[in-house]
């Protein structure tokens, strides 16, 4: 009797545990599925200036887009060498990448008004990064937002999304 | 009781702080034909780093950031355009900011107030110039309110390039 039960004990624990695997696999396996994009390779890149298209947005705020751009990418390490717009010495990497930014919305908000009321005011600028290889090749394109939404001056926002820029290049490279 | 005295704490440490930051504003306000102005340094200027404090002028030929260090250089020929903007910032300096995170733990809210008192308007100079190699560069500095179109008209009276149209901020009989 009491062997008989701890057979049936342990068939169902070993039922359950295979459940229960089973389970497991089935909810990891989607994301193992996912194709993750290939890592691209590249020695140098080249960070060109925001472009605003048809969008008003102030100009400091594409310059400072621009600064912290250059400044994390080098700071991250991910390219041997950045390259701002124009420079002549970029003409002779052969591996360079391009990265350009077109804004595709913008919203100036309030300091004030975000630290009043902590669910008004943000600020927040939607951009297309658009990398491309020597021979103008689109290598891959990525919509980005960069957002302050509580602490911080409106030029914070730009800080965000050069963050978000800096983290996708890390990703693919 | 403990709850009205920290509100009245930092209600007097907030008065504390917008006076001197008044008194400065003010100062450099009616000091409009000084060469040398009291700015902020935001980003973009080689080996200075953001929210630096220092002196700005044009003399030499050159644009020129004083932080106390070796001074920031930029040849005021490789600049080719020049923007005025404006925000509303918060004053009082890092005093102000350690003051402003502290009085988040104030209770009801009470530190909120600081927000308004510490509030203050600063013109915004974008300098676009480039380096030797022709690469493009973005420096963009905080002013006193007003400063920043008399800076830019001493920059092009310098030699430097702006093909932005003259802001509104400039006041009547003022030259570009």
């Amino acid at each position: 009797m009491s062997r008989n039960c701890v057979v049936r004990t342990f068939g169902f624990l070993a039922a359950l545990v295979s459940q229960f695997a089973i389970a497991q696999t089935g909810a990891t396996s989607p994301p193992a599925n996912k194709a993750k994009p290939p890592k691209l390779s590249a020695s140098a890149i080249q960070i060109e200036p925001i472009d605003a298209g048809d969008v008003s947005i102030p100009p400091e705020f594409r310059f400072a887009i621009y600064e912290r751009l250059i400044e994390r990418v080098q700071k991250d390490g991910t390219f041997k060498k950045v390259y701002r717009s124009g420079d002549r010495e970029a003409a002779n990497v052969p591996d360079l990448v391009t990265l350009r930014t077109t804004v595709g919305k913008f919203k100036e908000g309030s300091q004030l008004r975000r630290e009043l009321t902590t669910v008004t005011g943000a600020t927040s600028v939607d951009v297309t990064a658009t990398m491309s290889a020597r021979d103008g090749s689109v290598l891959f394109e990525s919509d980005l937002s960069g957002k302050v939404r509580f602490i911080g001056e409106n030029l914070g926002a730009t800080n965000d999304l050069a963050k978000r820029i800096a983290k996708l290049l890390r990703q693919r490279f | 009781m403990r709850y009205p005295m920290s509100a009245i704490i930092v209600l007097i440490a907030a008065g504390g702080l917008t006076l001197p930051a008044q008194t400065s504003t003010a100062g450099s306000g009616t000091n409009a034909s000084s060469p040398v102005l009291g700015v902020r340094h935001v980003i973009g200027l080689e080996n200075v780093g953001s929210q630096k404090t220092g002196k700005l002028s044009v003399q030499n030929g050159a644009m020129q950031f004083d932080f106390g260090k070796n001074p920031a250089t930029v040849p005021v020929a490789s600049i080719d355009d020049i923007f005025v903007g404006s925000e509303t910032t918060q004053g009082g300096g890092t005093v102000g900011r350690v003051v402003k995170t502290a009085s988040m733990a104030a209770p009801y809210e009470s530190g909120k107030v600081l927000s308004l008192l510490l509030r203050t308007k600063v013109d915004i100079l974008t300098i676009s110039y480039r380096d030797a190699n022709g690469a493009r560069h973005g420096a963009i500095l905080a002013l006193p309110k007003g400063q920043a179109s008399d800076m830019r008209t001493r920059l092009i009276a310098a030699g430097a390039h702006a093909s932005a149209p003259v802001e509104p901020q400039l006041k009547a009989g003022q030259q570009p």
